[in-house]
């Protein structure tokens, strides 16, 4: 991965350049008011990110104390954190806390956990019931 | 109004001798030395070297540089418009690559002439 962010390329772009850029827009998209619809456009913005910017990353190379290569890495996982934020932003279809949402402004009667699972790209949703510690079977 | 930076260069593996780089950047009310040389990092030069990890207000000690000759917290330090300022690394350690040192070294007290392991504030 680092010998790919070495080379030199056309367009190459700063890690500090893409973190400012996902910032943004998970400031416009997915900021304190959120509805159906701008998470769903923060979502495409995450991925149109993911596939068309981070492959010109560009840093560059010093074999002593790279800060540019770590915040390579941090952007990378920031793009797999964003997506998740999004996704279970979209899962819990109520207003609980600091999670507004403009389209279901009303809070549950039941609360309820929702998981997102993030597996070898997949991700995978689920809802979980709240319970008290001692008496989940798990653990137990 | 703009500031002036000198700073220390210095790459082990590819220079034979330091030598300093002189950055101008635009003064904004309220900037401090550490905010200044992060600025020069984000927007002049990605090859600079320096501790990004930073409380701010002057607890963690990680952004001590050399001003001027003096060692100080670099976040305590508001800059002045117009002004030159000549920073290098903090003093005692051994350089890592431009401001950046090797804190986890031990270093004697130049007045008592005791050794003192850093990480742990003991005398050795």
């Amino acid at each position: 991965m680092i010998a790919s962010w070495k080379q030199e390329k056309p367009n190459a772009l700063r890690p500090i350049a893409l973190k400012a850029k996902l910032q943004s827009a998970m400031d416009q998209f997915v900021g304190l008011e959120r509805d159906g619809e701008s998470l769903l456009a923060g979502l495409a913005k995450v991925r149109e990110l993911r596939a068309e910017e981070l492959p010109k990353l560009f840093v560059v190379s010093h074999r002593r104390y790279c800060y540019e290569v770590q915040e390579a890495y941090e952007v990378r996982g920031m793009l797999d954190l964003a997506e998740l934020v999004i996704l279970s932003a979209l899962s819990r279809k109520e207003t609980r806390g600091h999670h507004f949402r403009v389209d279901y402004p009303q809070t549950d009667a039941v609360p309820y956990h929702t998981t997102v699972q993030w597996e070898k790209g997949k991700h995978t949703l689920g809802v979980m019931p709240v319970t008290k510690i001692d008496q989940r079977e798990d653990v137990k | 109004m703009t500031i002036d930076l000198n700073i220390f260069r210095f790459d082990p593996d590819t220079d034979s001798v330091p030598y300093y780089q002189k950055y101008t950047l635009p003064w904004t009310e309220g900037l401090t030395l550490l905010m200044a040389v992060r600025k020069v990092y984000e927007t002049m030069d990605p090859t600079l070297g320096f501790r990004n990890y930073f409380c701010g207000r002057g607890l963690c000690s990680s952004c001590i540089m050399t001003v001027d000759g003096k060692t100080k917290k670099s976040c305590h330090i508001v800059l002045e418009p117009g002004q030159e300022y000549l920073i290098e690394p903090a003093k005692g350690y051994p350089i890592i690559r431009d401001l950046v040192v090797d804190y986890g070294v031990k270093r004697s007290d130049p007045e008592t002439g005791k050794v003192y392991d850093i990480m742990s504030g003991t005398v050795i």
